[in-house]
């Protein structure tokens, strides 16, 4: 607690107001000009950094607010871009109305992938960042400027969906020698636009770890879990939009990003048996991507082989795979084990039907 | 997974041309939404068995309202809330025009409270049981597949007889429903939200306290843990923030009241023994610099002291706070350690000097 001391001090001795202490943090935020999802990762050795640093809104812009940490830059910079300025005009106002602009930190995208980033004088060394077209990312109290040089390396190499890559960004970060004193919290949000699912538009993904010896890693986890669930819904939603819309392409790279979630479930050693029949659940009643969620679904069942849930949906699979007396056989084992369940009867009447 | 389960129950209904594709699911889940006249504060805290509840069920914004969307969860109910309240509907209002438009309205469970004082819930006739609502005077709590109605009943008790701010009776009102039995389905995740007017710090009125536990096995007892942990490390600020503007509106009793809450931030990370040195420090040091609560903050210091003895930063607030309450010599005396481990300092140097003159700074 030295620094706000000296500041506290500071404030004794001549009256000046209370300023926050500097948090060693990087950042990144980052738009996606296909998908138009705007975002932002963050990694900190400060506690909760997700409820101070990263600000975002659908079709407005995403905003990271660090070092000495001016927490109102993220709705005020929000209300500047939503009126119309630019990321650096945006950035340009928030500064000039500080007197303590000296001490921040701030990156700056907004929906049209103009960008923009600001270290003050007076925050710790190592401080800095770059941006590119789309992107801002910046750190201080860090190792070295390796640190977001490596995060600038990952955003611009890593494919796939703009969560995947932001988490990248975070953990080229860390490897890269990340942040001076250590870990402790972190936080990914992603916004995208959507008529139909306004809640989209502030919390398409919003995820936090606020107190972790090993946040990236912790926040990866919980990240594939959402992968394996609502964020394999949403992007069959956004699939079956855009086919309305006529944009078949769209659609098609939507329901590829399930097949990569999948692919991650299917390649990892210690993925858990709801995230797998998550997937293909999702698969199955969508029609697709049937072969792996089946590979989903029976790895599902070696691990849990006595849950009926979980019978269910590999029984499902064979069903939508057009193998019913398979889906028959499978469905009757379910019922060994629960032997009530009406649910269950129902689906092998179904599936019996099927057979010719 | 029992989403996945009632998931199959509605796609199973729509194969047999009930209702359209796929769609959300029941999740078991209790909450509560509350609203303080006083400090203006919105909250919602929120425990479900289910992951990220934080994401879908709580929504608030200061001035407007704070709303839990649940059971058959439509996220987009939170936002949808928010905007009719920000046109001046009260909470039941919002509650009927809401109901009016949404064709699975029996399966919906939801919880609104305005700015106004105004709250409302609603549990739908299809909540999978145990599940229903209560509502008090500025607050109501409702959950479903919980183990009973004393859940609901518990949560009430707990926040109408906790004293306190606003974010400890929302979590011991979680605490509450758990010891009742709790989600029937077990517990993953959970979250407290809490927003405040403010005009000089906008941020409040979205975030003024959001913790978040996403997947987690006991997710309220971790909650409690990270909410100890902002109280002791943002709190203090916070308070002596809205402390000095009830003061400059002339409020003093709301400035008197948002300083006992620092009072009593410093008394319950003594009662619990808390154990991190730069929480306590922290602490002490900013009671020490409006010089309030001398007595207890030092008792503060002393424990942090006693943690990390050659901690150069701690000793200093323990000398400061010696100092404060008017014991210079053991000022200095403790001062003088600090400087013998970091003898470079020209701070601690100018402390020392400063306590020698015995004028205060």
């Amino acid at each position: 607690m030295k620094s706000p001391r000296l500041i506290l001090i500071a404030a004794i001795v001549t009256g000046a107001v209370l300023a926050p202490p500097a948090s060693a943090t990087f950042s990144i935020v980052a738009f996606d000009s296909v998908t138009q999802e705007l975002g932002v990762a963050v990694q900190s050795r400060a506690f909760s950094v997700g409820m101070a640093v990263p600000w975002a809104e659908a079709g407005v812009g995403a905003i990271a607010t660090q070092a000495s940490t001016n927490e109102s830059y993220g709705p005020t910079g929000l209300g500047f871009l939503r009126s119309g300025k630019a990321a650096p005009e945006a950035m340009r106002a928030l500064l000039d109305a500080d007197t303590g602009s000296a001490h921040r930190q701030i990156g700056v995208v907004d929906f049209r992938g103009r960008s923009a980033n600001f270290t003050g004088k007076l925050c710790s060394e190592w401080a800095g960042g770059v941006t590119g077209p789309g992107y801002a990312i910046q750190g201080n109290i860090l190792a070295s400027e390796a640190v977001v040089k490596g995060m600038q390396r990952a955003f611009l190499e890593t494919k796939g969906e703009l969560a995947e890559r932001l988490l990248a960004v975070l953990q080229a970060g860390q490897a890269a020698g990340g942040d001076k004193r250590g870990m402790e919290s972190a936080a990914i949000v992603v916004v995208r636009p959507s008529d139909q699912y306004p809640e989209y538009r502030t919390r398409y993904i919003d995820l936090r770890v606020e107190d972790h010896k090993d946040p990236i890693n912790e926040l990866v986890r919980v990240y594939r879990l959402l992968e394996g669930q609502r964020l394999a819904e949403a992007h069959l939603r956004y699939a079956e939009s855009y086919e309305k819309a006529g944009r078949t392409e769209l659609a098609k790279m939507e329901r590829e990003r399930v097949a990569e979630s999948l692919a991650h479930a299917l390649a990892r050693k210690d993925v858990d048996a709801s995230t797998l029949n998550g997937l293909a659940w999702i698969c199955a009643t969508n029609n697709v991507h049937l072969e792996q969620a089946r590979e989903a679904a029976e790895r599902a069942v070696a691990l849990e082989p006595k849950n009926a849930e979980i019978l269910d949906t590999l029984a499902e699979v064979h069903y939508r795979s057009g193998n019913p007396a398979k889906a028959v056989e499978v469905e009757s084992q379910a019922l060994s084990y629960a032997p009530n369940d009406q649910y269950l009867k129902d689906q092998i009447i179904r599936f019996k039907s099927g057979i010719k | 997974m029992t989403r996945a389960r009632s998931c199959r129950t509605i796609v199973l209904l729509a194969l047999l041309g009930a209702t359209p594709a796929f769609a959300s699911s029941d999740r078991g889940t209790f909450s509560i939404v509350a609203f303080d006249s006083v400090t203006e504060e919105l909250g919602v805290a929120v425990q479900s068995k289910y992951f990220s509840v934080g994401t879908d069920v709580p929504w608030a914004e200061a001035g407007v309202g704070a709303v839990a969307t649940q059971a058959r969860v439509d996220p987009s109910f939170g936002l949808k809330a928010l905007g009719l309240l920000r046109t001046g509907l009260t909470a039941p209002e919002v509650l009927r025009a809401l109901a009016a438009n949404d064709s699975v309205w029996d399966s919906r469970q939801l919880g609104i409270a305005d700015a106004r004082g105004g709250v409302a819930n609603w549990t739908g006739s299809k909540c999978l049981d145990w599940a229903g609502g209560e509502t008090g005077a500025d607050f109501v709590c409702q959950g479903n597949i919980l183990a009973g109605p004393a859940v609901v009943a518990g949560m009430a008790k707990a926040y109408r007889e906790t004293q306190g701010e606003m974010g400890e009776r929302l979590l011991a009102a979680l605490d509450a429903a758990q010891a009742a039995g709790g989600d029937k389905r077990g517990m993953q995740s959970a979250a407290l939200l809490v927003v405040r007017p403010s005009v000089t710090h906008p941020q409040f009125t979205q975030r003024y306290i959001d913790l978040r536990v996403e997947d987690h096995k006991t997710p309220i007892k971790e909650l409690r843990r990270l909410l100890e942990i902002q109280e002791g490390f943002h709190g203090a600020d916070n308070h002596f923030l809205y402390a000095e503007r009830y003061e400059a509106a002339g409020r003093k009793d709301l400035a008197v009241r948002e300083r006992e809450r620092v009072a009593e931030t410093l008394r319950r990370a003594m009662a619990r023994r808390e154990k991190d040195a730069s929480m306590l420090n922290g602490l002490a040091w900013a009671c020490a610099t409006h010089d309030l609560y001398l007595g207890e903050a030092l008792k503060a210091a002393d424990r942090a002291a006693s943690l990390e003895p050659r901690n150069v930063d701690i000793l200093d607030t323990l000398a400061e706070l010696h100092y404060r309450n008017g014991n210079a010599t053991k000022a200095i005396e403790v001062e003088s350690r600090a400087a013998t481990i970091d003898p470079k300092s020209q701070y601690l140097k100018d402390q020392i000097q400063r306590f020698r003159k015995g004028s205060k700074g």
